[in-house]
Protein backbone atom coordinates (compact mmCIF):
# COMPACT_ATOMS: atom_id res chain seq x y z
CA UNK A 1 0.00 0.00 0.00
CA UNK A 2 1.28 3.41 -0.96
CA UNK A 3 0.89 6.45 1.21
CA UNK A 4 1.75 10.06 0.47
CA UNK A 5 0.87 13.70 0.76
CA UNK A 6 -1.01 15.72 -1.83
CA UNK A 7 -0.35 19.34 -2.53
CA UNK A 8 -3.48 20.12 -0.54
CA UNK A 9 -1.99 18.36 2.47
CA UNK A 10 -4.43 15.45 2.22
CA UNK A 11 -3.55 11.80 2.47
CA UNK A 12 -3.91 9.12 -0.12
CA UNK A 13 -3.84 5.37 -0.07
CA UNK A 14 -3.62 2.60 -2.69
CA UNK A 15 -3.22 3.20 -6.38
CA UNK A 16 0.57 3.22 -6.74
CA UNK A 17 0.11 3.07 -10.51
CA UNK A 18 -1.94 6.26 -10.55
CA UNK A 19 -1.20 9.86 -9.85
CA UNK A 20 -2.15 10.46 -6.25
CA UNK A 21 -5.68 11.76 -5.96
CA UNK A 22 -5.86 15.19 -4.37
CA UNK A 23 -7.76 14.66 -1.16
CA UNK A 24 -9.02 17.59 0.86
CA UNK A 25 -9.88 16.68 4.43
CA UNK A 26 -12.30 18.48 6.69
CA UNK A 27 -12.28 18.10 10.46
CA UNK A 28 -15.36 17.73 12.56
CA UNK A 29 -15.19 21.32 13.72
CA UNK A 30 -14.49 22.57 10.24
CA UNK A 31 -17.16 25.21 10.62
CA UNK A 32 -15.74 26.69 13.80
CA UNK A 33 -14.01 30.01 13.24
CA UNK A 34 -10.25 29.79 13.01
CA UNK A 35 -10.18 26.05 12.42
CA UNK A 36 -7.84 24.81 9.72
CA UNK A 37 -10.28 23.50 7.17
CA UNK A 38 -7.70 21.32 5.53
CA UNK A 39 -5.91 19.90 8.53
CA UNK A 40 -6.72 16.46 9.80
CA UNK A 41 -5.41 17.06 13.30
CA UNK A 42 -7.75 19.65 14.66
CA UNK A 43 -8.46 20.17 18.34
CA UNK A 44 -11.69 18.67 19.67
CA UNK A 45 -12.37 16.83 16.47
CA UNK A 46 -13.67 13.82 18.38
CA UNK A 47 -16.35 15.91 20.07
CA UNK A 48 -19.73 17.01 18.88
CA UNK A 49 -22.53 15.56 16.81
CA UNK A 50 -22.04 15.18 13.08
CA UNK A 51 -25.21 16.56 11.66
CA UNK A 52 -25.66 19.46 9.30
CA UNK A 53 -27.43 21.35 12.08
CA UNK A 54 -23.88 21.95 13.36
CA UNK A 55 -23.07 23.91 10.22
CA UNK A 56 -26.35 25.79 10.49
CA UNK A 57 -25.76 26.55 14.21
CA UNK A 58 -22.33 27.95 13.35
CA UNK A 59 -23.91 30.16 10.68
CA UNK A 60 -26.48 31.43 13.20
CA UNK A 61 -23.66 32.22 15.64
CA UNK A 62 -21.65 34.06 12.96
CA UNK A 63 -24.66 36.29 12.23
CA UNK A 64 -25.38 36.88 15.93
CA UNK A 65 -21.78 37.84 16.76
CA UNK A 66 -21.66 40.15 13.75
CA UNK A 67 -24.84 41.92 14.93
CA UNK A 68 -23.42 42.15 18.49
CA UNK A 69 -20.40 44.05 17.16
CA UNK A 70 -22.58 46.38 15.10
CA UNK A 71 -25.02 47.19 17.90
CA UNK A 72 -22.78 47.04 20.97
CA UNK A 73 -24.41 43.99 22.52
CA UNK A 74 -22.27 42.39 25.26
CA UNK A 75 -24.56 39.53 26.31
CA UNK A 76 -27.16 37.90 24.12
CA UNK A 77 -30.30 36.72 25.89
CA UNK A 78 -32.65 35.63 23.14
CA UNK A 79 -32.32 34.86 19.45
CA UNK A 80 -35.47 34.52 17.36
CA UNK A 81 -35.09 32.17 14.40
CA UNK A 82 -37.60 31.11 11.77
CA UNK A 83 -37.23 27.69 10.16
CA UNK A 84 -39.55 26.51 7.40
CA UNK A 85 -41.28 23.16 7.88
CA UNK A 86 -39.79 22.06 4.55
CA UNK A 87 -36.24 22.93 5.60
CA UNK A 88 -34.23 19.87 6.59
CA UNK A 89 -33.66 21.15 10.13
CA UNK A 90 -34.56 19.43 13.39
CA UNK A 91 -35.17 22.18 16.01
CA UNK A 92 -33.87 20.11 18.96
CA UNK A 93 -30.67 19.27 17.07
CA UNK A 94 -30.19 22.94 16.13
CA UNK A 95 -30.66 24.01 19.77
CA UNK A 96 -28.16 21.43 20.97
CA UNK A 97 -25.60 22.32 18.30
CA UNK A 98 -25.98 26.02 19.06
CA UNK A 99 -25.19 25.40 22.73
CA UNK A 100 -22.00 23.62 21.65
CA UNK A 101 -20.75 26.24 19.17
CA UNK A 102 -21.74 29.25 21.33
CA UNK A 103 -19.62 28.20 24.32
CA UNK A 104 -17.25 30.98 25.34
CA UNK A 105 -19.03 33.63 23.24
CA UNK A 106 -21.42 36.45 24.29
CA UNK A 107 -24.25 34.18 23.08
CA UNK A 108 -23.45 31.19 25.25
CA UNK A 109 -26.46 31.71 27.55
CA UNK A 110 -28.85 32.85 24.86
CA UNK A 111 -32.19 31.13 24.36
CA UNK A 112 -32.68 30.04 20.77
CA UNK A 113 -36.35 30.65 20.04
CA UNK A 114 -37.17 28.59 16.94
CA UNK A 115 -40.45 29.31 15.18
CA UNK A 116 -41.53 26.74 12.59
CA UNK A 117 -43.02 28.39 9.50
CA UNK A 118 -45.78 26.31 7.90
CA UNK A 119 -45.66 25.24 4.28
CA UNK A 120 -48.06 27.47 2.34
CA UNK A 121 -48.78 26.90 -1.36
CA UNK A 122 -50.67 28.94 -3.93
CA UNK A 123 -52.97 27.07 -6.30
CA UNK A 124 -52.43 28.22 -9.92
CA UNK A 125 -56.10 27.65 -10.85
CA UNK A 126 -58.04 29.47 -8.13
CA UNK A 127 -55.25 31.51 -6.57
CA UNK A 128 -56.12 30.14 -3.13
CA UNK A 129 -53.39 29.96 -0.50
CA UNK A 130 -53.52 26.72 1.44
CA UNK A 131 -51.42 25.19 4.18
CA UNK A 132 -49.77 21.90 3.31
CA UNK A 133 -49.42 19.66 6.32
CA UNK A 134 -48.59 16.61 4.24
CA UNK A 135 -46.39 16.97 1.15
CA UNK A 136 -49.08 15.38 -1.00
CA UNK A 137 -51.95 17.61 0.19
CA UNK A 138 -53.97 19.13 -2.67
CA UNK A 139 -55.84 22.42 -3.15
CA UNK A 140 -59.06 22.29 -1.08
CA UNK A 141 -60.97 23.95 -3.95
CA UNK A 142 -59.51 22.34 -7.07
CA UNK A 143 -58.06 19.02 -5.89
CA UNK A 144 -54.82 17.72 -7.46
CA UNK A 145 -53.20 20.22 -9.80
CA UNK A 146 -50.76 18.94 -12.40
CA UNK A 147 -48.35 21.83 -12.38
CA UNK A 148 -47.79 25.38 -11.25
CA UNK A 149 -48.24 25.13 -7.49
CA UNK A 150 -46.00 27.80 -6.02
CA UNK A 151 -44.36 27.70 -2.64
CA UNK A 152 -45.22 30.81 -0.61
CA UNK A 153 -43.46 29.80 2.60
CA UNK A 154 -41.84 26.76 4.19
CA UNK A 155 -38.16 26.79 3.27
CA UNK A 156 -37.06 29.75 5.42
CA UNK A 157 -33.94 29.72 7.56
CA UNK A 158 -33.76 33.21 9.00
CA UNK A 159 -32.39 34.97 12.07
CA UNK A 160 -35.27 37.37 12.85
CA UNK A 161 -34.09 39.33 15.91
CA UNK A 162 -31.61 39.39 18.78
CA UNK A 163 -32.19 40.61 22.34
CA UNK A 164 -29.40 41.31 24.78
CA UNK A 165 -27.67 43.78 27.06
CA UNK A 166 -25.32 46.58 26.14
CA UNK A 167 -21.62 46.99 26.75
CA UNK A 168 -22.12 49.82 29.29
CA UNK A 169 -23.58 47.46 31.89
CA UNK A 170 -20.23 46.43 33.28
CA UNK A 171 -19.31 42.87 34.06
CA UNK B 1 -28.82 48.60 32.26
CA UNK B 2 -29.36 48.84 28.50
CA UNK B 3 -31.69 46.34 26.96
CA UNK B 4 -31.21 46.08 23.25
CA UNK B 5 -33.50 44.41 20.75
CA UNK B 6 -32.23 44.31 17.20
CA UNK B 7 -34.33 43.23 14.23
CA UNK B 8 -32.01 41.21 12.02
CA UNK B 9 -33.78 39.23 9.27
CA UNK B 10 -30.72 37.55 7.75
CA UNK B 11 -30.66 34.26 5.87
CA UNK B 12 -28.84 31.74 8.05
CA UNK B 13 -27.15 30.22 5.00
CA UNK B 14 -26.09 33.63 3.61
CA UNK B 15 -22.38 32.78 3.63
CA UNK B 16 -22.93 29.53 1.75
CA UNK B 17 -25.21 31.30 -0.72
CA UNK B 18 -22.53 33.93 -1.38
CA UNK B 19 -19.85 31.27 -1.93
CA UNK B 20 -22.22 29.36 -4.23
CA UNK B 21 -22.75 32.53 -6.29
CA UNK B 22 -18.98 33.02 -6.55
CA UNK B 23 -18.52 29.41 -7.68
CA UNK B 24 -21.31 29.87 -10.20
CA UNK B 25 -19.66 32.94 -11.66
CA UNK B 26 -16.41 31.01 -12.15
CA UNK B 27 -18.29 28.15 -13.86
CA UNK B 28 -20.13 30.57 -16.14
CA UNK B 29 -16.96 32.49 -17.03
CA UNK B 30 -15.38 29.21 -18.13
CA UNK B 31 -18.62 27.94 -19.76
CA UNK B 32 -18.55 24.76 -17.68
CA UNK B 33 -21.85 23.00 -17.02
CA UNK B 34 -21.96 21.89 -13.38
CA UNK B 35 -24.15 19.14 -11.94
CA UNK B 36 -24.72 18.46 -8.23
CA UNK B 37 -25.28 14.68 -8.10
CA UNK B 38 -27.14 13.44 -5.03
CA UNK B 39 -28.56 10.13 -3.81
CA UNK B 40 -28.54 7.82 -0.83
CA UNK B 41 -25.41 5.67 -0.34
CA UNK B 42 -25.21 2.84 -2.85
CA UNK B 43 -27.75 4.14 -5.37
CA UNK B 44 -25.06 4.21 -8.05
CA UNK B 45 -23.64 7.73 -8.24
CA UNK B 46 -20.11 6.62 -9.12
CA UNK B 47 -21.36 3.94 -11.54
CA UNK B 48 -23.47 6.54 -13.34
CA UNK B 49 -20.38 8.74 -13.62
CA UNK B 50 -18.25 5.88 -14.97
CA UNK B 51 -20.89 5.12 -17.60
CA UNK B 52 -21.36 8.80 -18.43
CA UNK B 53 -17.61 9.32 -18.83
CA UNK B 54 -17.48 6.40 -21.28
CA UNK B 55 -20.35 7.88 -23.29
CA UNK B 56 -18.85 11.37 -23.46
CA UNK B 57 -15.30 10.22 -24.23
CA UNK B 58 -13.74 11.88 -27.23
CA UNK B 59 -16.44 14.55 -27.50
CA UNK B 60 -16.73 16.28 -24.14
CA UNK B 61 -14.37 16.45 -21.19
CA UNK B 62 -15.77 15.60 -17.79
CA UNK B 63 -14.19 16.30 -14.41
CA UNK B 64 -15.45 15.18 -11.02
CA UNK B 65 -15.35 16.45 -7.45
CA UNK B 66 -15.97 13.46 -5.19
CA UNK B 67 -17.51 14.03 -1.77
CA UNK B 68 -17.25 11.23 0.78
CA UNK B 69 -17.02 10.99 4.52
CA UNK B 70 -13.85 8.92 4.18
CA UNK B 71 -11.54 7.39 1.54
CA UNK B 72 -10.46 8.36 -1.96
CA UNK B 73 -11.85 5.13 -3.45
CA UNK B 74 -14.41 6.84 -5.69
CA UNK B 75 -12.00 9.42 -7.10
CA UNK B 76 -9.60 6.59 -7.97
CA UNK B 77 -12.40 4.66 -9.72
CA UNK B 78 -12.98 7.66 -11.96
CA UNK B 79 -9.28 8.34 -12.53
CA UNK B 80 -9.06 4.82 -13.90
CA UNK B 81 -11.63 5.90 -16.49
CA UNK B 82 -9.38 8.81 -17.44
CA UNK B 83 -11.48 11.39 -15.62
CA UNK B 84 -9.81 14.25 -13.78
CA UNK B 85 -11.01 13.82 -10.19
CA UNK B 86 -10.42 15.46 -6.83
CA UNK B 87 -11.60 13.92 -3.57
CA UNK B 88 -13.13 15.77 -0.64
CA UNK B 89 -13.25 13.88 2.68
CA UNK B 90 -15.76 15.56 4.95
CA UNK B 91 -14.60 13.50 7.95
CA UNK B 92 -18.15 13.00 9.15
CA UNK B 93 -20.06 15.97 7.75
CA UNK B 94 -23.17 14.82 5.89
CA UNK B 95 -23.05 17.22 2.93
CA UNK B 96 -20.74 19.38 0.79
CA UNK B 97 -20.85 23.17 1.05
CA UNK B 98 -19.83 26.07 -1.16
CA UNK B 99 -16.50 26.59 0.56
CA UNK B 100 -15.40 22.97 0.14
CA UNK B 101 -16.13 23.26 -3.58
CA UNK B 102 -14.16 26.48 -3.86
CA UNK B 103 -11.13 24.78 -2.31
CA UNK B 104 -11.53 21.71 -4.51
CA UNK B 105 -11.60 23.90 -7.63
CA UNK B 106 -8.06 25.05 -6.83
CA UNK B 107 -6.98 21.44 -7.34
CA UNK B 108 -8.55 21.01 -10.78
CA UNK B 109 -7.44 22.18 -14.21
CA UNK B 110 -10.73 23.68 -15.35
CA UNK B 111 -9.65 24.95 -18.79
CA UNK B 112 -10.34 21.75 -20.77
CA UNK B 113 -13.50 20.87 -18.81
CA UNK B 114 -16.94 20.92 -20.46
CA UNK B 115 -18.93 19.36 -17.63
CA UNK B 116 -18.05 19.17 -13.95
CA UNK B 117 -19.98 16.76 -11.76
CA UNK B 118 -19.96 17.23 -8.00
CA UNK B 119 -20.76 13.88 -6.42
CA UNK B 120 -22.28 14.80 -3.08
CA UNK B 121 -22.09 12.74 0.12
CA UNK B 122 -24.58 9.85 -0.02
CA UNK B 123 -27.61 11.25 1.78
CA UNK B 124 -31.14 12.20 0.68
CA UNK B 125 -31.62 14.90 3.34
CA UNK B 126 -28.90 17.43 4.13
CA UNK B 127 -27.34 18.08 0.68
CA UNK B 128 -30.72 19.47 -0.41
CA UNK B 129 -30.15 22.59 1.71
CA UNK B 130 -26.69 23.60 0.48
CA UNK B 131 -26.27 25.17 -2.94
CA UNK B 132 -22.81 24.69 -4.41
CA UNK B 133 -23.13 26.95 -7.47
CA UNK B 134 -24.37 24.15 -9.74
CA UNK B 135 -26.62 24.62 -12.77
CA UNK B 136 -28.59 21.39 -12.30
CA UNK B 137 -29.36 19.23 -9.31
CA UNK B 138 -29.48 15.59 -10.43
CA UNK B 139 -30.67 12.87 -8.07
CA UNK B 140 -30.51 9.10 -8.35
CA UNK B 141 -32.96 6.67 -6.78
CA UNK B 142 -32.31 2.95 -7.19
CA UNK B 143 -35.34 0.69 -7.44
CA UNK B 144 -34.05 -1.44 -4.55
CA UNK B 145 -34.61 1.52 -2.22
CA UNK B 146 -38.37 1.30 -2.76
CA UNK B 147 -41.10 3.37 -4.39
CA UNK B 148 -41.97 5.13 -1.11
CA UNK B 149 -38.87 7.34 -1.19
CA UNK B 150 -40.55 10.37 -2.84
CA UNK B 151 -42.99 10.38 0.08
CA UNK B 152 -40.23 10.19 2.67
CA UNK B 153 -37.67 12.59 1.17
CA UNK B 154 -39.87 15.09 -0.70
CA UNK B 155 -37.48 18.05 -0.57
CA UNK B 156 -34.80 16.21 -2.56
CA UNK B 157 -37.36 15.33 -5.25
CA UNK B 158 -38.75 18.88 -5.29
CA UNK B 159 -35.41 20.59 -5.83
CA UNK B 160 -33.84 18.13 -8.32
CA UNK B 161 -34.38 18.99 -11.98
CA UNK B 162 -33.41 15.47 -13.08
CA UNK B 163 -34.23 12.07 -11.53
CA UNK B 164 -32.31 8.98 -12.62
CA UNK B 165 -34.09 5.78 -11.55
CA UNK B 166 -31.21 3.30 -11.48
CA UNK B 167 -30.87 -0.50 -11.26
CA UNK B 168 -34.00 -1.15 -13.35
CA UNK B 169 -32.48 -4.59 -14.10
CA UNK B 170 -33.41 -5.48 -10.50
CA UNK B 171 -37.15 -4.78 -10.95
CA UNK B 172 -38.10 -8.47 -11.28
CA UNK B 173 -36.45 -9.19 -7.93
CA UNK B 174 -37.61 -6.32 -5.72
CA UNK B 175 -41.00 -5.07 -4.54
CA UNK B 176 -40.89 -1.73 -6.28
CA UNK B 177 -43.50 -0.18 -8.56
CA UNK B 178 -41.69 1.94 -11.15
CA UNK B 179 -44.91 3.75 -12.10
CA UNK B 180 -45.46 4.71 -8.47
CA UNK B 181 -42.00 6.33 -8.38
CA UNK B 182 -42.84 8.31 -11.51
CA UNK B 183 -46.27 9.39 -10.27
CA UNK B 184 -45.07 10.42 -6.82
CA UNK B 185 -42.06 12.28 -8.21
CA UNK B 186 -44.23 14.12 -10.73
CA UNK B 187 -46.68 15.13 -8.06
CA UNK B 188 -43.82 16.68 -6.05
CA UNK B 189 -42.04 18.17 -9.05
CA UNK B 190 -44.08 18.29 -12.28
CA UNK B 191 -41.18 19.59 -14.39
CA UNK B 192 -38.62 17.01 -13.28
CA UNK B 193 -37.01 15.02 -16.11
CA UNK B 194 -37.00 11.29 -15.32
CA UNK B 195 -34.73 8.68 -16.92
CA UNK B 196 -35.01 4.97 -16.07
CA UNK B 197 -31.54 3.45 -16.33
CA UNK B 198 -29.46 0.42 -15.51
CA UNK B 199 -25.73 1.01 -15.16
CA UNK B 200 -25.33 -2.77 -15.14
CA UNK B 201 -26.99 -3.50 -18.51
CA UNK B 202 -26.65 -0.02 -20.02
CA UNK B 203 -30.40 0.16 -20.65
CA UNK B 204 -31.76 3.70 -20.77
CA UNK B 205 -28.34 5.36 -20.48
CA UNK B 206 -28.45 6.71 -24.04
CA UNK B 207 -31.44 8.93 -23.28
CA UNK B 208 -29.67 10.34 -20.21
CA UNK B 209 -26.39 11.02 -21.97
CA UNK B 210 -28.22 12.52 -24.96
CA UNK B 211 -29.98 14.93 -22.58
CA UNK B 212 -26.65 15.76 -20.90
CA UNK B 213 -24.86 16.38 -24.21
CA UNK B 214 -27.68 18.65 -25.38
CA UNK B 215 -27.47 20.52 -22.07
CA UNK B 216 -23.68 20.92 -22.42
CA UNK B 217 -24.11 22.32 -25.95
CA UNK B 218 -26.87 24.65 -24.77
CA UNK B 219 -24.66 25.89 -21.94
CA UNK B 220 -21.81 26.60 -24.34
CA UNK B 221 -24.21 28.53 -26.54
CA UNK B 222 -23.79 26.02 -29.40
CA UNK B 223 -27.45 25.24 -29.84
Amino acid sequence: MERGETKAGGRWLFGAELDPVSTLCYGRYAFRKGADRRGHDQPNREEGPLVHEMAIAQSVLDIVLDECRRHGIATVERIAVQVGALAAVVPDALTFCFQVVAQGTPAEKAVLDIETVPVVMRCPLCGELFEMEDRLDVCPQCGPVVSGLSLISGREMTVMSIEGRGEDDGA
Amino acid sequence: MTEIKVPVVRNILEVNERLARENRKLFDDKKILVLNLMSSPGAGKTSVLERTAEALRGRYTMAVIEGDIQSSYDAERLQRKGVQAVQINTDGACHLDGNMIRTALENLDLDPVDVLVIENVGNLVCPAEFNLGEHEKVMILSVAEGDDKPLKYPLMFQISSVLLVNKTDLLPYVDCDLNAIHERARQLNPTQKIFDISCRTGEGLEAWTAWLEARIREHKGLS
